[in-house]
């Protein structure tokens, strides 16, 4: 029997620098590999920027990975990417040389992770390579409706943003006229126009792409799979739960700031709470907000370790560690993949009442909302919840299974067959934009 | 050694010398010349003629260069005589200056000219004698014909001739039917010696020669009347297109109650000389077609590039998955050639991305909106164009068919043209009609319902209109090509649209608006000041060329209050 031939997508990967998205990503690919009767193909973009040299051979942007045959790098030059437009400037990169590796390796699902640094235009060469083949997008964030990031924040207030039009975007970034931002929507629109299938791991996010204008029917909500883990026994599982846990980028989005104000507020009220901070990238950070978080990390009192990076395989042992796991974050998130670890590791959560995060976690059930941005808040919550006997233990056994990734791909490939052929064909005749008013 | 010299040099007994004026052109004196003669003449007692010379022929000496023969002639002559041969020489070869390679020739002249001339004195300067005249710049809006700009204080009536003498020595009246207006600058400079303040001491002058005159530098002006002989050099001619074009535009927007003289006596002509100039050495460069055009397209979409391509990949991105535009013929035509090579890059690129085909014309230099979109029309082959902007970019597929169908279906129809968007949703345009601006007493195009909502209830009625815009514009391409095509003569692409619509209105059509196709147009929301200057001349010339009818027409179509638009017809 032929095996399908599935194409993954992805704009780094996970060996050259640390993200969740990718890791995920990673994982499918490799339990895809499992499959008897799939083969899964992996192209992951390398690039100057990251903190390991890729492999460039000249006149090639391909190059393998290791010894499986099936997974590549894909080298694009960051300053070749036009961040705008989300394309890249070199048409070449899609004419001849993933033409040619379209043409090679001839998949009969092309599912693409992210385009981020290899640019939408792939989408329409794939759909003029392959007519018939489905194309399926998984959105791990907003980038194509967001020039900020893709994080739906503002750069005027840094307040979460859930209007994006021209004069708006415009007024985030007025070095770019609002007919600019029309063109990077309408651009970007017909080129995504080519996807059978968004999935999206949050509604939040699905609702998101519907208010932009993506045909509802195109957009099907499909969280991450995780590979179950099982949680360690903890060390001394009768010691009063006050370990907090940050794991995650320190990023301006991801409100560590506010976590450790919240900490400086618990070092007098409730100086037997502790934050283990595993933060990664922060050598990538804009100067003047690592700044701050250096400032504040030294203004901590010992109530707060900084602990750094740390791999995948350290989840466990970090997180048998900690009683709580915190997120902070200012964005509205999608489907953060830290909430699945924390509740993989009977962890409740504590985070930001907003989109994805308040989506995934139950306020009361499986943990604890509180306001954005909210110190303050946060500190109470986390004081009042430390020191009530019994409300660890309550909220942990709220926590409820997460969903695996043996459910996840027993999905993708239904997913897969369902859009083969007939369906696709009727999917990809529906126009992207909605009538025009008037 | 004088004598051996003169025998080396071919000047023997009897005194004869020849030099060469050009190729062919040779100047001969005292010998009896070889060759086509084209004039001779005596000065004192020598015979002078001006001889065709053909190669090889006999064992003539080679001549010389014309500063020898000056310095062997010119001091035995009078300076009559001296005036004379200047005459007998410049009348000779006047006309061999339209010819090509008139470089040298004319460069001749101007070493007869200032070698037989007898020069005026130059101004002192003093005090006592304030400079009277001053050229501040002149420009070449063609070979023959330059624009005059400066200004001539003639308080006390003193100055009797003013004359320009071209480098080759051709002369003109430097101030008759001149363009007077006054010059504050000139005023405050010499407020101290009493400068009227009535007097209009500016001038520009379109000033034509009866030959071409190629050389840049050695004009210079002649002043005589009673105690102000004297001369002056003036500025070399300026050539650039772009820079005389700029400064024509700017003199002809300021504000005077007699501006429309200046506009019509010296600045059309000047402009119109100016592009017609252009227009010659304007070709048509390379036409590329990328992949398989369509056999016998209905349609030609026709979009002119001006000063950036990126905005090709945007349009082509929402073009190529149209199934209209996969029957159309798409032609980009791109005056601006240093993008070309760029262009021809990116084309073939996105042709390989997206596979439309499309066409690209490469126009060698710039010479307006106008000049690109006759030129796109001349490689096309629909029964129908359609002019779009580049930053023209459609709301759906099936816009193209929409506007043929409505075309074809329309009696009597002139120009089509759909409803325009901004990048906000608003109405960019709806079609256009004509407001009398009384500030300028200039008829200027008004877009209807501009900036009102895109589902405004009087816009959603397709009707006529007095014209429509050259963003968007259907029409067939006969009656195009049988009005004119695009009129050339409006700078740097305003009012061609409207003019166009005037002349199918003249033709017996009717032009109209299209509500229910929508295309979004991302009009640019700064101006810069040359194209305010030349929107002031563009309304001008329709002003000028079309008021009468106009006026007609808006009588017609009242343009407020503009909700009772949609009511009209």
């Amino acid at each position: 029997m032929k095996k399908k031939r599935v194409l993954y997508v992805l704009h780094n990967h996970p060996t050259l620098r640390p993200g969740g998205a990718e890791a995920y990503a990673l994982e499918l690919y490799r339990t895809m590999r499992e499959q008897p009767d799939i083969e899964p193909v992996l192209v992951a973009r390398s690039g100057r920027g990251g903190d390991i040299d890729p492999t460039v051979h000249p006149g090639a942007p391909f190059s393998v990975v290791g010894s499986d045959p099936n997974e590549y790098f894909l080298y694009t030059d960051t300053d070749g990417v036009d961040f705008f437009y989300e394309t890249y400037r070199d048409k070449s990169l899609y004419t001849v040389y993933i033409a040619d590796f379209l043409r090679t390796f001839k998949p009969d699902v092309v599912h693409f992770q992210h385009t981020h640094f290899i640019g939408y235009d792939m989408l329409t060469l794939t759909r003029r390579l392959l007519p018939d083949v489905p194309i399926v997008y998984t959105l791990h964030e907003y980038l194509p409706i967001c020039h900020r990031d893709g994080q739906l924040v503002r750069t005027t207030t840094e307040e979460p943003c859930l209007e994006s039009s021209p004069r708006r975007c415009h007024e985030c970034f007025p070095e770019w006229p609002q007919a600019y931002f029309f063109l990077r929507e309408r651009l970007i629109k017909s080129h995504l126009e080519h996807v059978d299938q968004f999935l999206c791991p949050s509604n939040f996010l699905l609702e998101r792409y519907v208010d932009w204008g993506i045909p509802r029917e195109k957009l099907r909500f499909e969280d991450y799979g995780r590979i179950p883990q099982e949680p360690l026994p903890d060390p001394n599982p009768n010691r009063p739960r006050t370990r907090l846990g940050f794991f995650g980028q320190i990023s301006p989005y991801k409100g560590v700031d506010v976590l450790l104000e919240a900490m400086r507020v618990l070092g007098q009220k409730a100086p037997d709470v502790h934050l283990d901070l595993h933060g990664a990238n922060i050598d990538v950070l804009p100067p003047a907000y690592k700044e701050h978080i250096e400032t504040r990390l030294a203004a901590a009192g010992p109530n707060v370790s900084f602990v750094g990076p740390y791999t995948p395989g350290d989840v466990p042992r970090l997180m048998a560690n900690i009683d709580w796991v915190v997120v902070p974050s200012r964005w509205w998130e999608n489907s953060p993949l830290v909430i699945q670890e924390a509740f993989m590791h009977k962890r409740p959560v504590v985070c930001s009442r907003i989109g994805g995060m308040a989506e995934k976690v139950t306020d009361g059930v499986d943990g604890i909302h509180f306001t954005k941005s909210n110190a303050g808040e946060l500190a109470d919550k986390v004081r009042i919840a430390t020191s009530t006997p019994g409300e660890w233990e309550r909220l942990r056994d709220g926590i409820g299974s997460v969903y695996s990734m043996d459910e996840h791909v027993a999905s993708l490939r239904a997913i897969y067959e369902g859009l083969d052929r007939g369906s696709a064909a009727g999917s990809k005749a529906a126009p992207l934009l909605a009538e025009a008013p008037g | 050694m004088i004598a051996a010299l003169r025998r080396f040099l071919g000047i023997g007994e009897r005194r004869s010398i020849t030099a060469s004026l050009n190729d062919t052109l040779e100047l001969c004196v005292g010998r009896r010349p070889a060759g086509k003669v084209r004039a001779r003449g005596r000065i004192g007692r020598r015979r002078v003629a001006v001889v065709e010379r053909t190669p090889g022929e006999g064992d003539q000496p080679p001549p010389n260069a014309l500063h020898v023969l000056l310095d062997e002639l010119v001091p035995s002559l009078s300076m009559r005589q001296r005036a004379q041969l200047f005459d007998l020489v410049q009348s000779a070869v006047l006309d061999d200056l339209s010819r090509p390679g008139s470089a040298m020739l004319a460069g001749n002249l101007l070493l007869l000219r200032n070698r037989l001339r007898e020069p005026l004195p130059e101004p002192s300067g003093a005090p006592a004698a304030p400079q009277r005249l001053i050229v501040d710049n002149l420009f070449g809006a063609d070979e023959r014909t330059f624009w005059v700009f400066g200004w001539c204080r003639d308080d006390d009536g003193a100055l009797a001739a003013a004359e320009i003498v071209s480098p080759e020595g051709q002369r003109a009246k430097l101030l008759d039917g001149a363009y007077r207006f006054p010059r504050r600058d000139v005023e405050e400079e010499f407020a101290a010696t009493g400068i009227g303040t009535t007097v209009k001491h500016g001038f520009a002058n379109l000033i034509e020669l009866p030959h071409p005159s190629p050389l840049v530098d050695g004009w210079l002006a002649e002043l005589r009347g009673s105690a102000v002989d004297f001369e002056l050099s003036l500025p070399a001619a300026i050539r650039d297109p772009v820079t005389i074009r700029a400064h024509v535009l700017a003199e002809s927007a300021n504000e005077r109650p007699d501006i429309d003289v200046l506009r019509r006596d010296h600045a059309r002509p000047a402009l119109d000389r100016l592009q017609a100039h252009v227009r010659r050495s304007i070709a048509i460069e390379e036409v590329v077609q990328h992949g398989e055009p369509p056999p016998s397209p209905e349609v030609s979409v026709i979009v002119p590039l001006y000063g950036r391509t990126d905005l090709v990949e945007h349009q082509i991105a929402q073009f190529w998955n149209d199934p209209d535009m996969a029957a159309a013929e798409l032609i980009y035509v791109l005056d601006s050639p240093e993008l070309g090579n760029q262009l021809t890059h990116e084309a073939a690129l996105l042709h390989d991305l997206y596979g439309l085909p499309f066409k690209v014309v490469r126009v060698n230099r710039n010479g307006g909106y106008a000049t690109a979109n006759n030129l796109g029309v001349t490689q096309a082959r629909g029964r129908l164009i359609v002019l779009v902007n580049s930053d023209v970019i459609p709301d759906r597929p099936g816009w193209l068919s929409h506007m043929r169908e409505f075309h074809d279906a329309t009696p009597d129809v002139g120009a089509v043209g759909p409803k325009l968007l901004f990048e906000d949703e608003s109405i960019q345009h709806a079609g256009m009609y004509f407001h009398f601006e009384h500030r300028t007493n200039l008829w200027e195009n008004q877009h209807y319902f501009k900036g009102f909502s895109r589902t405004l209830e009087a816009a959603a009625v397709s009707r006529p209109v007095p014209a429509v815009t050259g963003a968007c514009l259907m029409v067939d391409r006969e009656l195009y090509q049988r009005v004119g095509g695009l009129h050339e003569g409006y700078v740097q692409g305003g009012y061609e649209d409207s003019d166009l619509c005037l002349r199918l209105i003249d033709a017996g059509k009717r032009n109209w608006y299209l509500a229910d196709v929508e295309l979004y147009h991302l009009e640019a929301q700064s101006l810069p000041i040359e194209v305010r200057h030349a929107n002031r001349y563009n309304a001008w010339l329709q002003t000028h060329l079309w008021s009468d009818q106009i006026a007609q027409l808006m009588v017609a179509q009242p343009d407020l209050p503009r909700a009772e638009v949609a009511a009209l017809d």
